[in-house]
């Protein structure tokens, strides 16, 4: 396997090295990634999930030979290659209602209906060429950010913070959140579990309104109050600790109240973006229009977590599954995120941020090429979908693989969920293939039975 | 009804028509053939009453020719019948009403009798002078149902059957019911069997009076129906052919196994891979090649990559490469199926001398222990296996630790509640020596309550990754689901011997249609499945996956799902073992079956309702076909519902409320049952499961190759691993899987039920890896013990309770926490158990013991689960327990996620868990009432004190700590004090 991607080198960067190195002494059974000479690039990831499915052929993988067979059935030719999944129909090609342009220097093209995002192409490296078998929302959410459908492994932020440890022990390391959870596309449990991994490494759900649950005093609880109950409660916890079996877990609770009350300052310093941000910066992102409003708080805090060391946000937005009117539907999704989360590449990038930030941009499963019975919509189809990646060591303006003349299947390079999975690790210095956790008598690693990460992401 | 009646029938007269239309559903019976023969006016009219007055004589004012005849085995005719009450009269010297429906071979005429050794079904006279539904072949064979009661709409159903079939025997059975429900088909009013019966074909049927029939007579009779079946007169469509998955291509074989195949894997393979070798992999077994291969798809083959390699993974490794022709006819022997010859080259029987893969042997009990041990820290048979392993160790076991730490881990082990200040008090007024023995009864008081059962059975509920939704991105509700998680509290607080516990769970509805074994099926039926997948194959084999899987790691502790897709790596399972083992459960399916006190009304309701939304979808999808909408058209429920038209919605929203309202249970049912026996009600989803029993119906189960849906290996019957002893399957599989899984020659079973009761009170099994007894399990530190265990619960009738009792009286379990040094360097991981270690409490114990200790808890039992955003203050084995939306303290203290059979729940401790105790309303709202009770009943602040303690620890305060919390209560209140109890470790943690 290549080993250009850059990795880190675990005991050389001494606050995560030793974040690291926590980890591992704590653990049993774990083999963790390690060392290579070259410099360490992303410290944290920002997954933007597009939940519902995004149409990779209304956004980045343009398909002039749709208008030539619009309404027609699916030829032959790329008919046959589709695998018998239900829901891959095969009549009525259906072409796109934006138009496609070149950008950037790199001159990736990117349609009408992401502007904004189209003016960062150069950052970003497009994968067109992602691929699995689950056409079905739940599952296929767990397949994008667990590997697998039924969701019960780890999932990439459990992976990540369980590979990295803690990048600021007074905030959880892994935190998601979730916006426009509308119609009946439930966020997955999965998205964010630790599978066969620690409970630990466990995402926290964050409602960005109102933050972290419980950091503020009770009503009527002074600080001075609350120093008391501490004092007292050390006191009860040393006298039952003393000379008891199972010393270390007694002692992890009791590190944990050390934790809250940093945790009580921490938290609501990271939620106030609302006094602390500048005007400009509030602008960047949409604050305050109403249809951005909520993925651009959600992805400013995002940066606000990044920036504090939190490791893995996940940012879940819903509602793309365009079944009925994508013209609606999809200008709709647009109009949501994608200021937002321009504003959030700019914002980084500015801040000198974007090196150490992986972003990953994907759905669960992109649309098929065909409209969806009359209704003007598109139906799921994983048969070859878009994702980008951007940040963090990647190389950007770049574009990965290739699907027929329909953006129906993948005809060059695919690549799974458990590929870019292991191209994230890769990103954080992380050699996915050793690291692993012994479940049931099996060293697990992300890369499940035949993950890879994907090099050219990384190679100039 | 009769006002309704009486219009119309009035109004008939009035004009004077007599109208009557008859429905003919017999079997192959092309529509419209049948004739209405010389009815009187007959119409086409969907009216379906007929009015006959009398004449006081025998006659036949009606009649009707059935074209083409009906000579079939058996029928059921059925008409209804309304007579004025007023014109019943009492009969005397035997003379009575009389009124019949005729069957016969002739037509006759008006005066003819019909009742020459020909089917009657009617009313008659009997010889106590009744008048009484009857059938009859003739005056002196005749049978009786009920009386006729008048002015009420009655149904005469009967069957007219041959017993012995063909076209030339004659009907010579009838058997009557009168107002059936659709339930009482094998249950008639009246049956009749004669000898010398004459018709042996249908032609005619007619309507007579008799001769007490008055002229002001007004007979209605009507609905007339002819079916072959009593489906069929219900308008039920009964289960039909089954409908096996399209079956394998069937290619043209043009290459041999025997004379093509095998000399090239002998040239080229044999050398290394035949029999046991080296590298760990057979090319002359066949689960083996079929890891390494599709069969019909040489393309995907790994078998095919290597051979063709060009790199350093080509095989053979050395020597000469294969040749592209006998590459060729490796690749086409695939793709024409790979057919295998199991005579030249049979599957070898898998074996193990893994100890857990061992029959249990009853242990011999160590008498005595070398040395000498003092007797105190022998209580039970327990401790003296215990001691034997100390003893090699060197190690002496901790001291019996103190009544009252006792009492706690007790009450919180069996009940998962702490003990009240009152049965605190009542340890604390006898002396020291006495307090074991005390605790001895207070087991078992605690162990026959409904409280140990509601703490026992959530240990269940994670084993059962029981929820009440259906998981995945819809995760619909499963609003009966609750009936399960009752049904396994009560299992536990009645002590149900666990070899029955476990056979109703896995073949309930195999051994009786009761509502408790019904209900217990609820533990295959808590199977996750996605309500939005189009692909009936992938739903249903995700459901058969989840069962397969969660039955072995419950009930077995194995590993199996590794099989899943190739054969296990470290256990002796091979990929066909997996799929025999599915196969035990392919002919069924979660669904909402409707419990016994309902299932007479049910069937009619669930019926009706699938009926409107039937013909609804009809018509929906013709409107989307005729809009030109391509195939495949896919109509959801929602849409359905949506489109109703204007009649059918009222009717339909009744009808959905009806059937909400009957008692049901989230269950199992399969081909084993019928939808009279087992009626199954609508749960409607995006794209639910497919409804049909009919499409259970012997549904063949395949190996497949990766575990993928669409990639079929060969077929596969229902067997028990080759590794074990085997059992016969018979006609009902599941119930053989439940014998075999209980038997007491099961060497996982009981073994594995041992641990899990002994983790459940220690925090730790004796064989640590709970949910694996496979080979990369944990061995156990005393395989003795566990197997004296589990040799004790199978001689004791699985008595689960024995074996609590066996551990709670052991010395082991009463010991103190302290980290004895000379101990702990010997044995630092506590395998040898010298020392209780305080394990975190689970995260339903800590709400419930802050709701106890505040007074708040509520106790009642069982019944609909309680929305976890109310503040109910039920057991937490009470509130909803969705998928993927658990509640907040659920989620931090690492409740499963139900998705799969969890036999151990981690204990993480986090920061987020500390801010929730200290700072939630809930935790700050519980203290409150504590103190405020305490405050009202007690002046004193040092009782006051004494009594938090004694509420939220169970024990008094100590005398150093007396002055420290005096202290603290100067500045700071008592509902201060009790917020940091609740978050004290000691509180935390079972001691």
């Amino acid at each position: 396997m290549s080993t250009k991607y850059p990795r880190r080198q675990f005991f050389r960067n001494s606050g995560i090295g030793l974040s690291s190195m926590a980890v591992a002494s704590i653990l049993s059974g774990q083999k963790l990634a390690t060392t290579n000479d070259q410099e360490s690039v992303a410290r944290n990831v920002i997954f933007l999930y597009m939940s519902g499915g995004p149409s990779q052929v209304d956004t980045f993988d343009p398909k002039p030979a749709l208008k030539k067979y619009a309404g027609q059935d699916v030829p032959e030719s790329i008919a046959r290659n589709i695998p018998p999944i239900k829901r891959s129909g095969l009549k009525n090609v259906m072409p796109s209602h934006w138009e496609f342009k070149q950008h950037g220097e790199s001159g990736t093209p990117v349609s009408a209906l992401l502007p904004h995002t189209a003016r960062h192409v150069d950052e970003l490296c497009v994968i067109r060429s992602v691929q699995h078998r689950n056409p079905v929302h739940g599952p296929g959410e767990c397949v994008c950010l667990t590997g697998v459908s039924n969701g019960e492994r780890p999932s990439i932020g459990a992976w990540s913070t369980f590979a990295l440890g803690s990048g600021n022990e007074n905030l959880p390391s892994f935190m998601a959140m979730n916006v426009h959870s509308d119609g009946m596309q439930y966020p997955q449990r999965a998205g964010w579990s630790t599978g066969f991994l620690p409970a630990k490494f466990q995402g926290i759900v964050i409602n960005p309104k109102t933050g972290i649950q419980h950091t503020q005093l009770p009503k009527g609880t002074i600080k001075q109050r609350r120093e008391q109950q501490l004092q007292l409660l050390e006191f009860l916890n040393e006298q039952h600790r003393t000379a008891k079996l199972n010393e270390d877990a007694l002692q992890a609770r009791i590190k944990s109240y050390e934790m809250t009350g940093r945790m009580q300052v921490a938290a609501p310093e990271l939620f106030n973006w609302e006094t602390t941000e500048s005007a400009a910066t509030k602008t960047l992102y949409g604050i305050a229009e109403e249809n951005t409003h909520d993925t651009a708080v959600a992805c400013l805090l995002g940066r606000r977590m990044v920036e504090r060391g939190v490791r893995f946000v996940q940012i879940r937005v819903g509602g793309w599954d365009a079944h009925g009117n994508i013209k609606s539907n999809h200008t709709r999704q647009a109009s949501r995120t994608d200021k937002p989360i321009a504003g959030l590449l700019t914002d980084l990038k500015q801040r000198g941020l974007l090196d150490s930030t992986l972003l990953v941009w994907a759905g669960e499963f992109g649309r098929t090429p065909t409209m969806e019975g009359k209704a003007n919509g598109r139906d799921h189809s994983p048969n070859g979908y878009s994702i980008w990646l951007a940040g963090g060591g990647v190389q950007g303006g770049r574009i990965i693989g290739q699907t027929d003349d329909l953006g129906y299947v993948v005809t060059e390079r695919p690549v799974s969920p458990f590929d870019y999975h292991a191209t994230i690790l890769a990103a954080l210095g992380v050699d996915p293939a050793r690291l692993s956790y012994n479940h049931l008598g099996r060293d697990e690693t992300p890369l499940f039975n035949d993950g890879a990460v994907i090099p050219e992401v990384f190679n100039s | 009804m009769f006002d309704k009646h009486a219009t119309r029938l009035s109004l008939m007269l009035a004009i004077g028509m007599i109208i009557l239309s008859i429905s003919r559903t017999l079997e192959a019976q092309p529509p419209g053939s049948f004739q209405l023969g010389n009815w009187k006016q007959a119409s086409d009219s969907v009216q379906a009453l007929f009015v006959i007055k009398g004449n006081l004589t025998r006659e036949t004012p009606i009649r009707s020719a059935i074209t083409p005849a009906i000579a079939q085995e058996s029928f059921y005719v059925s008409y209804t019948l309304m007579y004025p009450a007023k014109h019943i009269d009492t009969a005397d010297n035997g003379s009575g009403e009389f009124f019949i429906l005729w069957l016969d071979d002739t037509e006759g005429n008006v005066s003819s009798a019909h009742s020459n050794q020909n089917p009657n079904i009617g009313i008659h006279v009997d010889k106590n002078s009744k008048n009484r539904f009857m059938i009859r072949f003739s005056s002196n064979r005749q049978e009786f149902g009920p009386e006729l009661k008048g002015d009420r709409e009655t149904q005469l159903v009967a069957k007219v059957s041959k017993s012995n079939p063909g076209p030339e025997q004659p009907y010579d059975q009838l058997e009557l019911w009168v107002d059936p429900a659709l339930i009482a088909r094998d249950k008639p009013n009246a049956k009749l069997k004669i000898e010398n019966a004459r018709v042996s074909s249908i032609r005619w049927l007619g309507f007579s009076t008799g001769g007490k029939t008055e002229t002001e007579d007004r007979i209605t009779v009507g609905n007339l129906k002819l079916a072959s079946s009593w489906e069929e007169l219900f308008g039920i469509v009964p289960p039909v052919t089954p409908q096996a998955p399209p079956p394998l291509p069937k290619p043209v074989v043009t290459v041999s196994f025997e004379d093509d195949v095998v000399p090239i894997l002998q040239r080229h393979c044999f050398k290394c891979h035949q029999g046991k070798n080296e590298t760990g992999f057979r090319l002359d077994v066949a689960d083996q090649v079929l890891n390494q291969t599709t069969p019909f798809s040489s393309g995907t083959s790994h078998l095919i990559h290597r051979i063709q390699a060009t790199d350093d993974s080509r095989m053979p490794p050395k020597g000469e490469r294969l040749s592209t022709q006998e590459i060729t006819t490796i690749s086409t022997w695939i793709d024409e199926g790979m057919r295998w010859n199991e005579e030249l080259f049979p599957t070898p029987t898998l074996t193990s001398d893994h100890w857990a893969f061992q029959p249990i042997q009853q242990p011999e009990v160590p008498k005595q222990i070398p040395g000498g041990k003092p007797v105190s820290s022998q209580r039970t048979v327990v401790d003296a296996f215990l001691a034997r392993q100390q003893k090699t160790l060197d190690i002496i076991p901790n001291p019996l630790a103190d009544g009252t730490t006792l009492l706690r881990r007790i009450h919180l082990t069996i009940t998962g509640l702490p003990p009240t200040p009152e049965i605190l008090q009542q340890l604390h007024h006898l002396p020291t020596e006495k307090h074991q023995a005390w605790l001895d009864k207070e087991i078992v008081r605690l162990l026959n309550s409904q409280q140990y059962g509601e703490h026992w059975a959530r240990y269940w509920l994670d084993i059962a990754r029981w929820a009440e939704s259906n998981g995945h991105q819809h995760n619909r509700f499963r609003p009966d689901a609750w009936r399960y998680r009752d049904y396994v509290i009560d299992s536990f607080s009645s002590n149900k011997p666990y070899d029955q516990f476990v056979k109703e769970q896995l073949a309930g509805d195999e051994l009786s249609t009761e509502d408790e074994h019904i209900i217990a099926t609820g533990f295959l039926s808590a199977a996750r499945y996605s309500g939005n997948d189009l692909d009936k194959q992938i739903q249903r084999n995700d459901i058969l996956n989840d069962v397969t899987n969660t039955t072995a790691t419950a009930l077995l502790g194995l590993t199996m799902e590794c099989a899943q897709c190739h054969t296990h790596k470290f256990d002796p399972i091979s990929i066909r073992d997996y799929y025999r083992f599915q196969a035990f459960f392919a002919e069924g399916q979660p669904g909402s079956v409707v419990l016994a006190e309902a299932r007479d009304q049910g069937p009619a309701l669930i019926t009706e309702y699938w009926n409107i939304y039937d013909r609804t979808h009809q018509r929906v999808y013709r409107e989307l076909k005729a809009n030109g909408n391509p195939e495949p058209i896919y109509v959801a429920p929602e849409t359905v519902s949506r489109r109703l038209n204007g009649a059918d919605k009222a009717r339909f929203s009744q009808l959905e409320k009806e059937i909400r309202a009957l008692p049901k249970t989230w269950g199992w049912y399969s081909t084993q049952t019928d939808y009279l026996s087992l009626p199954v009600a609508p749960h409607l989803m995006r794209w639910p499961l497919e409804r049909e029993r009919s499409a259970l119906y012997q549904r063949p189960t395949y190996l497949l190759i990766r575990g993928d849906v669409k990639s079929r290996g060969p077929q596969v019957s229902p067997g028990i691993p080759s590794l074990f002893f085997q059992t016969p399957i018979g006609q009902k599989p599941r119930t053989a899987l439940a014998e075999w899984i209980t038997s007491r020659f099961n060497p996982l079973t009981a073994r594995v039920w041992v641990n899990r009761i002994w983790q459940g009170h220690f925090g730790e099994g004796l064989v640590r890896s709970a949910g694996d007894f496979g080979t990369q399990g944990t061995p156990p530190a005393n395989q003795d013990l566990l197997d004296y265990l589990a040799y004790e619960l199978i001689s004791n009738n699985w008595n689960t309770q024995h074996i609590h009792l066996l551990i709670l009286n052991s010395h082991a379990y009463r010991q103190t926490a302290i980290q004895t040094p000379s101990s702990y360097k010997l044995d630092p991981d506590n395998h040898a158990w010298w020392a209780w270690k305080p394990h975190r409490m689970k995260s339903e114990m800590i709400r419930d013991s802050i709701l106890s200790t505040s007074g708040q808890l509520d106790l009642t039992h069982g019944g609909p689960s309680q929305n976890i955003t109310d503040a109910s203050t039920r057991r937490s084995v009470y509130l909803e327990h969705r998928r993927n939306t658990p509640s907040y303290v659920n989620e931090i203290f690492d409740v499963p996620d139900a998705n799969h059979s969890c036999v151990y729940r981690s204990q993480a401790v986090s920061p987020i868990q500390s801010l929730y105790l200290l700072n939630s309303d809930f935790t700050n709202q519980q203290a409150a009432h504590t103190a405020r009770q305490i405050q009202q009943e007690f002046a004193d602040l040092e009782i006051q004190m004494e009594v938090a303690f004694m509420r939220i620890l169970a024990r008094r305060i100590s005398l150093e700590e007396q002055p420290v919390i005096a202290r603290f209560l100067e500045k700071a209140t008592l509902q201060d004090l009790c917020l940091v109890l609740i978050n004290s470790n000691e509180f935390i943690h079972v001691n």
